[in-house]
C-alpha cells in the first residue's frame, strides 16, 4: 500500500506539459519540484494507494501499453520514497 | 514564501498558537493592483502565544536572526530564517497597534478570514484589518503610495469610516493620518506616540527613542523591562555594519559608542534649552 509518508504542502503552477508542483514536508521541508509528469504519479499514488494500479491508470490516461511505463513509473515512486514524500 | 506560511501554521497548529498570516502573499491580488508579494512571510501571533509558538519554530529548522528587542523601536517583531523557506517576519504587535497588542490582535483575530497557502488552512485579517495592517506598514514607508491608494484613496465612505473607528478604537489614528497625510504631519505633533513614529522614520535620535518609549510603557514592569534593555547592543544590526558576526570586544565598543552617542544627545538638548533661556533672558532685558 502506497501512503504519504510525512505532512506535505503542495503549490502547482501551470498547466498539462507545462505543469510544475512543488512539494514540502511540513514544517521542515526541503523543497521538491516535480515536473508534470512526476506530479501526476504522485497524485495518482495517493489516490490509488497500489502500485499496479498506478500503473495501469496512467496507462490508460497516456494511451500507452502498462509495460512500457511501469519502469519509468516505479523510477518516481521509488524516488518519492527516498526523499521521504512516500511510503511505498 | 507559501511554504514559509504553511511551515508556520503548521508548526502554531501544533504548539496551539493563534497566527494571522499578513502581508505578502495573503493579500488577495485582485484587491491589491500593483503591490509585490515581497520576500518574506510575515505574521502576527497572538501575545500570550508567541513564547510557545518561537519554540516550536526554533525547533523546526528556523534560525532566529533578530530578537524582538532588537528589531525596532516598538520591539514588534523577530525575524527568523529557514533553509529551505527563507525569511519570516514574527510580529508580536504591529508598529501603530502597540498600544495594546493583546486587544489588537483579537479585533483583528475576530474578523479574521481563511485563506488556502500551500494547501494549509491559513487565517489571515478580514477587510478592515488587512486595511489597517497595510496602511500602517504604509505609513512606516513614506513614499509608497500603493496601498494607501488601495486601501484608503478607493475606499467607498462607508468603508473608511469602519476603518477610522477601528483605528480610533485600536489607539492607531496616528498611524492611519500617517499613511494618509504622510510624515510632515509629525512636524506640528508632540508627545511620545509622535516620537516613536519619528524613531520609526528615523527622523530621531537615540534619546527621542528612550523618552518615547518610556512616556508610551504602562506600569513599573514595563518601565523596568525598558531600562533593562537600554544597555543592550543590537548585535544583529551590529552585524549587519560589521558584515560579520560581532565579537565581545565589538560589542563592547558599541555599548561604549552608544553611551556616547546618549551623552551627546543629552548635551544638544541641554545646548537648545539654554540658548533658549538665554535668549529668553535676553529679550527680557531688552524689553
Amino acid at each position: 500500500m502506497i501512503r504519504a509518508a510525512t505532512d506535505f504542502a503542495v503549490e502547482s503552477r501551470g498547466e498539462g506539459e507545462d505543469r510544475l508542483v512543488w512539494v514540502a514536508p511540513m514544517p521542515d521541508g526541503e523543497i521538491f519540484v516535480l515536473n508534470a509528469t512526476s506530479a501526476l504519479i504522485l497524485e495518482a499514488a495517493l489516490e490509488l494507494g497500489v502500485r499496479d494500479a498506478v500503473i495501469s491508470t496512467l496507462a490508460d490516461d497516456f494511451g500507452l501499453p502498462a509495460e512500457s511505463v511501469a519502469g519509468d513509473i516505479d523510477v518516481v515512486l521509488q524516488d518519492l520514497q527516498q526523499r521521504g514524500i512516500l511510503h511505498l | 514564501m507559501r511554504f514559509a506560511h504553511a511551515s508556520v501554521q503548521t508548526i502554531a497548529d501544533r504548539v496551539g498558537a493563534d497566527v494571522l498570516h499578513i502581508k505578502g502573499v495573503t493579500v488577495d491580488p485582485d484587491l491589491n493592483p500593483g503591490r509585490s508579494a515581497g520576500t518574506d512571510a510575515d505574521i502576527i501571533v497572538r501575545p500570550s502565544d508567541v513564547p510557545r509558538l518561537m519554540e516550536g519554530l526554533t525547533g523546526h529548522g528556523w534560525t532566529l536572526w533578530c530578537e524582538f528587542h532588537e528589531g525596532s523601536a516598538f520591539d514588534h517583531a523577530a525575524s527568523l530564517h529557514h533553509r529551505a523557506f527563507g525569511m519570516l517576519d514574527v510580529h508580536q504587535n504591529f508598529p501603530g497597534l502597540h498600544r495594546d497588542p493583546a486587544a489588537s490582535f483579537e479585533t483583528l483575530w475576530r474578523d479574521r478570514r481563511t485563506v488556502d497557502l500551500a494547501g494549509r488552512s491559513c487565517a489571515a485579517p478580514g477587510p478592515v484589518g488587512e486595511h489597517l495592517i497595510l496602511l500602517l506598514h504604509a505609513a512606516r514607508s513614506p513614499g509608497k503610495t500603493v496601498d494607501v491608494k488601495n486601501h484608503w484613496t478607493e475606499l467607498p465612505p462607508a468603508e473608511r469610516d469602519e476603518l477610522r473607528r477601528t483605528a480610533d478604537g485600536l489607539g492607531a489614528g496616528l498611524g492611519l493620518d500617517m499613511a494618509i497625510e504622510g510624515p510632515a504631519l509629525l512636524d506640528t505633533l508632540q508627545g511620545p506616540e509622535a516620537d516613536l513614529w519619528r524613531v520609526m522614520l528615523g527622523q530621531a535620535d537615540q534619546l527621542t527613542m528612550w523618552r518615547a518609549r518610556w512616556g508610551l510603557a504602562s506600569g513599573v514592569r514595563a518601565k523596568a523591562r525598558l531600562v533593562g534593555r537600554a544597555g543592550r547592543v543590537n548585535r544583529f544590526v551590529l552585524g549587519e555594519r560589521l558584515g560579520r558576526v560581532p565579537t565581545r570586544e565589538d560589542v563592547r565598543r558599541e555599548w561604549w559608542s552608544r553611551a556616547g552617542q546618549g551623552v551627546s544627545a543629552v548635551g544638544r538638548r541641554t545646548g537648545r534649552v539654554l540658548v533658549r533661556a538665554v535668549g529668553a533672558a535676553r529679550r527680557g532685558v531688552q524689553r
